[in-house]
């Protein structure tokens, strides 16, 4: 049977509320929004940091934030592909639709790596703009949140001053703290590591750290047992110091490889939440630094 | 908490609600939804449904093989209203499904309908046909599904399909015009079904799986069937529909 007329009740689309409601798809969107934001904001985060965000489902309990909710927050670059778009369809909430104010996409303000030479379903789960986990490098919490922050003011004009000066004492403290992560993690550089997911690519930018191999034979294909004995035996040649996998990651291709090669696991925090200490943005890269400063000593 | 109400109409092409004589656009058959959703913690999500369709075929046709052992084409016209309930049911360590998760999934349908039976449209049968009377029937079935992803990439699944026996009123038997035997379809019996599959996703894109079912769908015959099935898909990364 073809639907000839398809009519959505959307009970939840009442007028907003006093404070700006941000649906943010990851942790570290949620927490940005949260510093510019304070009190005049009520953010709801879609995912914690130990869900991959590749691999989400459109949940009814999603679908009904997303329809009362001003400001769409989203990383863009295809990382939330598999389940954004029907959340925004379902939603049948206008503000947020891709090309509306009220939709954000935070990789747009930043500049993006690992774009790829060809698109090929044959190389994995490829994006077409580039590398889409841009949140391991803070220097990109710079360049989102000055384009954030006008984004807010835009939506919410009245509590335009609040949004301003909560911003440019968040930058502020960001810049300082950026000066103190790079003094600490000076020894990082051209350090060579292996990891789970191509999901380093924008902190070992900013670090200079070097990757020599992911356990994923492709993005987004799980390891397999001869891709593993593969990255074994290249270990032995390229020296790394440790594996990295991110908090979301299995335990066990990370904990395989460690055992074989006598490498240090590092597990990372990847975003807010994903380890006790990464309690918000700040305490995110302080426990990131920390962790990967422990395999040199 | 999630909650969705719809009302959807459409035409008259397909069962139940077959009309042959309107083959065109317009309001011939229609439905109302209500869906509510919501997570249990983490790890937990849900949701439920209610839906009612109706409709009125008109001359919807079937064969059928008479107590002569002739094919007969038999016809109804009236009402049918179908109910559905539905329920899903998804459970993930942490709400991360990449390594293990489960999901239940089920539905539940009851079809009532009342009208007029056609015996032997065309007048082949040995009764000699067409032959008319009062009709009504109320059957209900569910299926009920598990599905475990034990590993990345790795699932096995179990589901059990059933109809109950139809409770009808066949005024062409019930008067004496027709014997039951003259219309073996409508006879009761109970269809079921039990499958089991196993499938292995190399990629989001890619899907092996072994099916193995037990199909006893026709009344007196068992039939065991095995499946290979390799799915793929080209093109752009569809979203997950919950």
């Amino acid at each position: 049977m073809k639907r000839a007329l398809l009519i959505l009740l959307a009970l939840a689309a009442m007028p907003a509320a006093a404070a700006l409601k941000v649906f943010a798809t990851v942790p570290e969107w949620g927490a940005l929004a949260q510093e510019i934001g304070g009190d005049q904001v009520q953010v709801f985060t879609a995912t914690t940091a130990l869900q991959d965000a590749h691999r989400i489902d459109a949940k009814p309990s999603l679908i009904a934030r997303a329809r009362s909710a001003d400001l769409l927050l989203a990383t863009g670059a295809e990382l939330e592909t598999g389940w954004l778009p029907v959340v925004q369809r379902e939603a049948g909430n206008s503000r947020i639709q891709s090309g509306q104010a009220g939709y954000f996409e935070a990789a747009r303000y930043v500049a993006m790596l690992d774009i790829p030479a060809r698109l090929d379903r044959a190389d994995g789960d490829v994006h077409a703009g580039g590398n889409p986990h841009i949140q391991p490098d803070p220097r990109n919490f710079l360049k989102v949140g000055e384009a954030l922050v006008q984004r807010m003011k835009e939506l919410d004009p009245v509590n335009a001053a609040g949004y301003d000066s909560r911003w440019r004492a968040f930058a502020e403290r960001w810049r300082a703290n950026l000066l103190r992560w790079e003094k600490a993690a000076a020894p990082l550089k051209g350090v060579a590591v292996i990891t789970q997911h191509k999901a380093w690519t924008y902190l070992f930018d900013w670090l200079g750290m070097r990757e020599v191999g992911t356990l994923e034979p492709k993005p987004g294909v799980e390891p397999t047992v001869a891709h593993l004995a593969q990255v074994r035996q290249q270990a032995a040649s390229s020296h790394p110091r440790m594996v990295i996998r991110a908090a979301y990651n299995s335990a066990r291709p990370a904990e395989w490889l460690s055992a074989e090669a006598k490498l240090p696991i590092v597990v990372l925090p990847f975003t807010v939440g994903g380890t006790p200490e990464a309690k918000d943005l700040t305490s995110l890269f302080d426990d990131t630094v920390a962790r990967l400063l422990v395999p040199l000593k | 908490m999630f909650l969705e109400l719809g009302a959807e109409f459409g035409r008259a092409r397909s069962f139940p609600a077959n009309d042959a004589e309107r083959n065109k656009n317009g309001l011939m058959s229609g439905s109302l939804f209500a869906h509510v959703g919501d997570d249990v913690g983490i790890a937990n999500s849900w949701r439920a449904g209610a839906s009612w369709f109706a409709s009125e075929p008109r001359d919807r046709t079937y064969d059928d093989v008479d107590s002569s052992n002739t094919l007969v084409t038999n016809s109804f016209s009236g009402r049918s209203n179908t109910t559905v309930l539905d329920f899903v049911w998804k459970w993930a360590p942490e709400g991360n499904a990449t390594e293990r998760n489960f999901k239940f999934q089920g539905e539940w349908f009851r079809r009532h309908e009342s009208g007029r039976l056609t015996y032997d449209i065309d007048g082949v049968g040995a009764p000699g046909g067409p032959l008319s009377d009062s009709f009504s029937s109320t059957q209900t079935g569910f299926y009920a599904q598990g599905v475990w992803q034990f590993m990345p990439a790795w699932r096995v699944g179990y589901r059990y399909d059933q109809l109950e026996n139809a409770n009808t009123a066949i005024g062409l038997v019930d008067r004496g015009t027709l014997a039951a035997s003259d219309l073996p379809i409508l006879r009761g019996y109970t269809p079921q079904r039990n499958t089991a599959m196993l499938d292995w996703s190399p990629s989001e894109f890619s899907r092996i799986r072994l099916q193995l079912a037990r199909d006893q769908t026709r009344p007196g015959v068992t039939d065991d069937q095995v499946w290979v099935h390799y799915i793929m898909s080209l093109g752009a990364h569809g979203a997950h529909k919950f």
